[in-house]
């Protein structure tokens, strides 16, 4: 399920938000479904709760999940739209940025990496 | 809101100084860690805490409450630790009923069911259990204990992978339900990396870092480069430790990075706990040190 | 605070240990001269009356309390785990043995009486000081407080010698003791030497005073009462001492 790289240094409560979204992106979390709770997640991946709490903070800010009164969180509706919609907003900075930066140091041509950009999306 | 505090605590030992002048305060319900070296004072100190050691100089307190002496202010302390403080001809029930007797209560539900998922039979004698039985059995009995301080010194020592995992997992679970703080010394700081709230690096007898993790992990990066490179942008940043193979180095950096433009040709990545407390405490391969 | 189930815990432990060692004493004084009686053959010269009556029951008494007063390190150790201060523990431990040498008085007591009326014993009490109160139910009364007083001051002088030696080490332990033994030895070696020299004369001088001498016999128990009084309170405040300055050992 979740996928957890402590040692990256990678804060952890940004690497709770990011899985959570992962899965929100890739259905496994459907949009007005409850996600697991603060506890489940800390007693299974061994995170202290403050650290969880503070990642699903981040995607409540963000409108992602929803708190329901006595219940838990809940993915709120039109939740996978935001984010890939934010993840749009960055992918240029993100990943092309860094794509061309490794292109660039193998000598690929931009002819060249466009090609395989397009032979890609035939896959 | 109950407040540990430690202040000014020396201990030495003969002509040897384990604890100088140490100053920290717990509070919060917060999960600790407490890491050092072999013979920074984790140990010492817990038990100085606990009233087991008496200090030189310096005072405990819990909420302005003197530790010394005091059963009001030791109530709410547990001290979990390798030493064997239970007699061997003891059975592990009787043992729990006198726990229980001296503390007032204990979660007696938690206990049966800690017992059976860690497979332990409390007919048996305390001397009868293995090392590591002997760590389990004490675990469970600082997981149900109704104290505002669970400390733990070395607290999977002699457990196995699953043991451990479990343990992690049921810690996390009383603490949910009910918060209060932990203090954990351990030499295994990834299994607890992102279990604590709060470092405490204990170095020689001195509190060289409390901080949250957060801000510990935020501090802290590496960069990495080719060495020319590396060492002109890290000129006048803290240098924590260097490692280098051929020309290509790796500064490990505690501390804020400058505004200079960051080169192309060099890498700034976050670091982990392990490797920042390792570098932190590494005096040989410091700032100015020798390299690998 | 923790006063109550404190003493409730040692008290319990230390009657439970109390009717072991009589156990035992039993065993190996009475049940075991019976079983080899009767595998040699001689049980029909065997007298149950005369191994009662040569178990002194008041020795072993003395012993065994002596003995358990000597530990104090394990109870420690399970009382500051559990959050009890050596304070509390000090407090407890003292008011669990006075009940505790109440006990072995008692028993003391019922066995001498028993022994009195049915095979015509005596004590150490009775055979020195039987003459001191005429009224006989009142001089046992104070026999009772002299073997009370007795085990008071044995038990003290234990538990601040046994919380003496639970300050150190296993093996400074042991050295103090060799030594402490190496130190009697030499210095009954030195008394028994120069047995007419004044310091000797001095010393038994003193010990007929505390003994009660008058002329060639004892006469008044009162002296040895106060000094065992006396000496108690003393122990008392060194094992005070000696058990605010216990402290775990390996850390």
């Amino acid at each position: 399920m979740f996928d957890f790289d402590f040692n990256s240094g990678e804060p952890i409560y940004r690497q709770v938000a990011e899985q959570i979204e992962e899965a929100i992106i890739n259905g496994s979390f459907p949009e007005g479904t409850q996600i697991p709770s603060t506890t489940e997640i800390s007693n299974q991946f061994h995170i202290n709760p403050a650290t969880v709490l503070k990642g699903m903070n981040m995607l409540v800010a963000n409108g992602l999940i929803e708190k329901k009164r006595g219940v838990g969180m809940f993915v709120v509706q039109g939740a996978q739209e935001t984010v890939k919609g934010a993840r749009r907003a960055t992918f240029f900075e993100k990943e092309i940025q860094t794509l061309v930066k490794q292109a660039k140091s193998l000598s690929i041509s931009e002819t060249e990496l466009l090609k395989m950009i397009s032979k890609g999306y035939e896959q | 809101m109950s407040v540990l505090d430690v202040s000014h605590i020396s201990k030495s030992f003969g002509n040897q100084t384990i604890l100088n002048d140490v100053n920290l305060s717990f509070s919060g319900n917060k999960i600790y860690g407490l890491l050092g070296r072999n013979g920074a004072g984790k140990s010492t100190l817990l038990n100085i805490i606990t009233n087991r050691l008496l200090p030189n100089g310096g005072k405990v307190t819990i909420n302005g409450d003197t530790v010394d002496n005091n059963d009001e202010a030791l109530s709410h302390l547990f001290l979990m630790s390798e030493v064997n403080m239970y007699s061997n001809g003891s059975k592990l029930s009787k043992i729990i009923d006198d726990t229980e007797l001296l503390y007032g209560s204990i979660d007696r539900q938690l206990v049966t069911e800690l017992a059976n998922k860690f497979e332990l039979d409390l007919n048996q004698r305390f001397g009868k259990l293995s090392t590591g039985y002997r760590s389990i059995f004490k675990l469970i009995l600082a997981l149900c204990l109704p104290v505002e301080y669970v400390l733990l010194d070395e607290p999977v020592l002699g457990l196995d992978a699953s043991h451990r995992e479990l343990f992690y997992s049921e810690m996390l679970k009383t603490y949910a339900d009910q918060p209060r703080n932990f203090i954990i010394s351990t030499h295994l700081i990834e299994e607890i990396a992102t279990i604590i709230s709060d470092v405490i690096v204990l170095d020689n007898g001195h509190v060289l870092l409390h901080d949250t993790a957060e801000n510990v992990l935020a501090q802290s990066s590496v960069v990495v480069g080719p060495k020319a490179d590396v060492e002109q942008y890290t000129q006048d940043l803290n240098v924590i430790g260097k490692e280098s193979i051929g020309q290509l180095a790796a500064f490990y950096i505690y501390g804020e990075l400058n505004d200079r433009p960051i080169p192309d040709t060099v890498k700034i990545s976050p670091v982990d706990l392990q490797k920042i407390f390792i570098f932190l405490t590494n005096y040989t391969n410091g700032g100015n040190g020798s390299e690998k | 605070m923790k006063n109550k189930v404190v003493s409730k815990y040692l008290f319990q432990k230390h009657i439970k240990l109390l009717a072991v060692a009589y156990l035992y004493a039993l065993i190996i004084l009475v049940v075991m001269p019976i079983f080899f009686a009767i595998i040699s053959g001689t049980f029909g010269t065997f007298s149950i009356s005369n191994t009662i009556e040569n178990s002194n029951v008041g020795f072993i008494t003395t012993l065994i309390l002596g003995g358990m007063a000597l530990l104090s390190y394990e109870d420690y150790k399970f009382l500051i785990q559990n959050g009890i201060s050596r304070n509390t523990y000090f407090k407890n431990q003292i008011s669990s043995y006075g009940a505790i040498i109440l006990i072995g008085a008692v028993i003391d007591e019922l066995y001498y009486l028993a022994m009195h009326f049915f095979l015509n014993g005596t004590n150490f009490y009775q055979g020195c000081y039987s003459d001191f109160i005429s009224n006989g139910f009142l001089n046992e009364i104070v026999g009772f407080c002299y073997h009370l007083l007795w085990l008071v001051a044995v038990v003290t002088s234990a538990l601040a010698v046994g919380s003496f030696l639970s300050l150190f080490s296993k093996r400074v332990q042991r050295l103090i003791i060799i030594c402490g033994f190496v130190a009697m030895i030499v210095l009954m070696g030195i008394v028994s030497s120069s047995i007419s020299t004044i310091a000797v004369t001095w010393i038994d001088d003193f010990i007929k005073f505390i003994l009660g001498y008058q002329g060639q016999r004892t006469v008044t128990p009162v002296y040895s009462m106060l000094f065992f009084f006396i000496w108690s309170v003393i122990m008392i405040g060194f094992s005070h001492i000696f058990y605010n300055r216990k402290q775990i050992k390996r850390v």
